[in-house]
């Protein structure tokens, strides 16, 4: 479903390498959590997935799409989240999304039935209307999670999205992550919570200083890491080594 | 006056982040990136400057002589110290709305341990600092003017300087006063509206004012002028009632070194460090209360089960699929028109404008109809006329911000235009439709005006009409095209995405070289050619034509490069 290869982008001419050489898949029907430590690149490699900024060297595809060659092909394949989402405060959440259901070409009838679920789950139902400046981080966060489902794209890319939801939301989302790559689809997360990539993730890539240092199961990682049981564990062994 | 510890850093750091010094030291000469741009900017700036100030010098020198021929050169600097006023007042209001209420730096000042009154005065100061270009503008050719007429020793240019450093600070002040009482006292359920209301509301006050002491017939200009002079009547006693430092401000200049010159100097100085103690009184009393009760969520909850199931019905209800081209449209018309600082500082120029043209003509029938039999329709002064109200509406079209800063303004809501699966020319488009349905608002009234009062024939009507719009169809284009090549998407206040935005100003120059061309190729044409007026406009409309459709071309098919460039 996603596939990125030999991807790498530099800032400042060269100077900073947020992302080296990053080759990694996402079959469909997978939850792929990505780890790493701050500023190691995971930012990055989602906004060059989403089209946000343009990698110096390599492929990303969606879908088998390539995002350079056929971006908007690609990006209706893709509903992304970002960490901290900035959306029109200007307007009301309804019409957010009615905006994003227009310009993804979402049925009116798909659209109903999809936001009738999520406004239940995230407890929304009664702030639509308002305008989007009225809301709480929280709330934000949950419309932009809504928003990201809305066109029911294939791969679902979400920077970070336990960050602003409360505990309950929080479980909620988890299982409809899990209920989306059941039905085929694949959801592509960075998380800081390794509780919740441990629980929740299929397969984890830890990423450090741009290089991914590790991707596997949790078995397969525990065995990377010499054993340790804990992905809190396997995540330092790992970061460590590679900066050893 | 309670003491005001902070002013300067604070104040220090909000000219820094408003007027972009440290990112300008950075990327000029840090980074030395784009080095050109900052000359070529100031340059064509100061061509234009120049020119304009020319023609203002020319004015002036009128004025001064008109009012020295009567004995009282100094006149001109009431007119201009009023001019001064009048726009200080105005534009500042916009701003004070904006720098007060809107900039992204009050969650980080409001928590620190800064008095109310200390944060009002640094943001003042920044709104004062961004006046002085206009003052200097407006004041300078007279006080030059002045000088060669009259004479002007060292301490006449003294009294100017220090004259010209208070001139905006009393209309400022004054300004800010109102923002801080209205944002204050008004509904904080419809405040973005009921804010561009008030402000509408004031602006039309203080404009019928200036209006109806400016209705001086033709031919009693100079009986007009040598009663004002004389105290009898008009300006100086109206403005003396209304507003005494603008009198204390002229005699200031053009008595100086007198002990009345001196003294108006001081009333004219206590008068402004007076005023300033009155908006740190105010802004300590009034500025929290505003500014949080604008910041407060004021949504309803609905509190039974029963209102929540009708407010998911409602919500889902209002769910429905509409075209991508509409929805684009939607939103740029939404963003816009519901923000304040975006109407009140990218809208209401090309609005107020046409208001005053129409205000302008709206002369007693009696001295309309004197005025309009002396005008042969069908002959050149109705060719002349067609021209120049073309010329307005492409002028206006020239002070309209839509499409000039129609990439900048998204921000840092850039990333959903980047994200969304659209193709950048059709979200172009959206742009161009929104900016062309904002310039028939401007456009309307001008022609209507023209049509009303000078009754041109239905053709010529239609011909400034056809040919203004598309000379602002080409500044249009080429605006929203220079936006989508250099946009300023790092703005920290709405604001600023549109009054600190340099693609503002480029869109002078090229309304400049288009009003520049079209007078040459009308020349050429009647004079050249020996073309009559229907036939010479006809060609202007079809070489105005090919130059917007030239524009259309290259910024639609630009949009997918120019976006693609675009980081986040």
């Amino acid at each position: 479903m996603l596939s990125l290869r030999n991807v790498s982008k530099s800032y400042r001419k060269g100077e900073v390498k947020a992302v080296d050489d990053l080759t990694l898949e996402v079959p469909p029907g997978e939850i792929f959590g990505f780890l790493g430590p701050n500023g190691a690149g995971k930012t990055t490699t989602i906004k060059m997935v989403v089209g946000l900024l343009r990698p110096d060297t390599g492929t990303i595809t969606v879908d088998g799409v390539d995002v350079a060659r056929d971006p908007v092909k690609a990006k209706r394949r893709i509903g992304y989240c970002p960490d901290y989402p900035d959306l029109y405060e200007k307007l009301t959440g309804l019409e957010y999304l009615n905006f994003i259901g227009d310009v993804f070409g979402v049925p009116t009838e798909t659209r109903r039935r999809i936001v009738g679920e999520l406004l239940e789950m995230f407890s929304l139902q009664d702030a639509l209307t308002d305008l989007i400046q009225t809301y709480s981080h929280g709330m934000k966060q949950k419309l932009a999670v809504i928003a990201a489902v809305m066109p029911d794209p294939a791969l679902l890319i979400l920077d970070e999205p336990m960050t602003g939801l409360d505990p309950k939301s929080s479980a909620l989302f988890k299982d409809l992550m899990r209920r989306r790559c059941d039905a085929g689809k694949a959801v592509f997360f960075s998380t800081h919570i390794l509780d919740v990539a441990e629980r929740v993730c299929d397969r984890v890539g830890i990423i450090n200083r741009g290089r991914l240092v590790a991707q596997g199961t949790m078995e397969e990682l525990r065995a990377m890491a010499r054993g340790q049981d804990t992905l809190e564990r396997i995540f330092l062994e790992l970061t460590e080594e590679s900066e050893g | 006056m309670p003491a005001f510890t902070g002013l300067w850093p604070v104040l220090r750091t909000s000219l820094n982040t408003t007027f972009g010094l440290s990112a300008a030291r950075y990327r000029y000469l840090i980074k030395r990136e784009r080095v050109w741009e900052p000359l070529v900017i100031l340059g064509s700036l100061g061509v234009l400057a120049a020119m304009f100030e020319v023609m203002m010098y020319q004015m002036a020198s009128g004025l001064v002589t008109a009012g020295a021929q009567l004995g009282q050169p100094g006149v001109a600097f009431t007119f201009a110290l009023l001019a001064t006023l009048v726009l200080v007042f105005i534009f500042g209001l916009f701003m004070v709305f904006s720098v007060f209420y809107f900039s992204t730096d009050l969650p980080l000042l409001v928590p620190l341990p800064l008095r109310p009154g200390t944060i009002v005065l640094a943001k003042f100061g920044t709104i004062l600092a961004g006046q002085y270009l206009g003052v200097v503008a407006v004041l300078a050719p007279t006080a030059l003017a002045y000088a060669r007429l009259a004479g002007g020793g060292p301490l006449y240019w003294l009294s100017v300087v220090l004259v010209l450093v208070l001139a905006p600070v009393l209309p400022l002040i004054l300004a800010s006063a109102l923002a801080l009482v209205l944002m204050r006292v008004i509904n904080r359920r419809h405040r973005d509206l009921l804010m561009i209301i008030a402000s509408l509301g004031i602006v039309a006050a203080v404009l019928a004012f200036q209006i109806s002491i400016a209705q001086v017939p033709e031919d009693q200009v100079a009986e007009y002028l040598r009663q004002l002079l004389a105290g009898q009547i008009g300006l100086v006693n109206l403005v003396g009632r209304g507003f005494p430092p603008a009198v204390w401000a002229t005699r200031a200049i053009t008595e100086a070194g007198t002990l009345p010159g001196t003294g108006a100097l001081a009333a004219f100085t206590a008068a402004s460090v007076a005023g300033l103690g009155v908006l740190a009184a105010l802004g300590e009393r009034l500025f929290y209360g505003g500014l949080i009760g604008g910041q407060e969520l004021a949504r309803r909850r609905p509190a039974s089960g029963e209102a929540v199931a009708t407010a998911r019905a409602l919500a889902l209800k209002g769910l429905r699929r509409e075209e991508a081209l509409r929805a684009l449209y939607r939103r740029e018309w939404r963003l816009f028109m519901r923000h304040p600082l975006y109407v009140m500082n990218g809208f209401m120029a090309s609005v107020i404008v046409p208001v005053l043209f129409v205000f302008g003509l709206a002369v007693p029938r009696a001295e309309l109809d004197m005025v309009t039999s002396w005008v042969p329709l069908g002959g050149d002064i109705t060719y002349y006329a067609t021209l120049a109200v073309a010329g307005l509406v492409a002028f206006l079209a020239g002070l309209n911000t839509t499409a000039s800063t129609s990439v900048s303004r998204e921000g840092r809501h850039l990333w959903i235009s980047k994200v969304i699966p659209v193709e950048p020319w059709r979200m172009v488009q959206a742009k161009i439709l929104f900016a062309a349905v904002s310039t028939l608002v401007s456009a309307a009234p001008v022609v209507a005006a023209y049509g009303v009062f000078l009754r041109p024939p239905a053709g010529f009507l239609a011909a400034s009409a056809l040919l203004g719009l598309l000379g602002s169809a080409v500044l249009l284009l080429l605006g929203l095209l220079v936006d989508m090549a250099r946009p300023f998407l790092t703005w920290t206040n709405p604001q600023q995405a549109v009054k600190s935005n340099l693609n503002v100003v480029l869109q002078m120059p090229m309304a400049a070289a288009l009003f520049v061309g079209a007078s040459a190729l009308s020349s050429w044409l009647r004079g050249g050619l020996g073309l009559g007026g229907p036939a010479a406009l006809a060609v202007i409309g079809a070489v105005l034509a090919g130059l917007a459709a030239a524009a259309y071309r290259v910024t639609v098919s630009a949009a997918g490069r120019l976006y693609g460039r675009l980081e986040v």
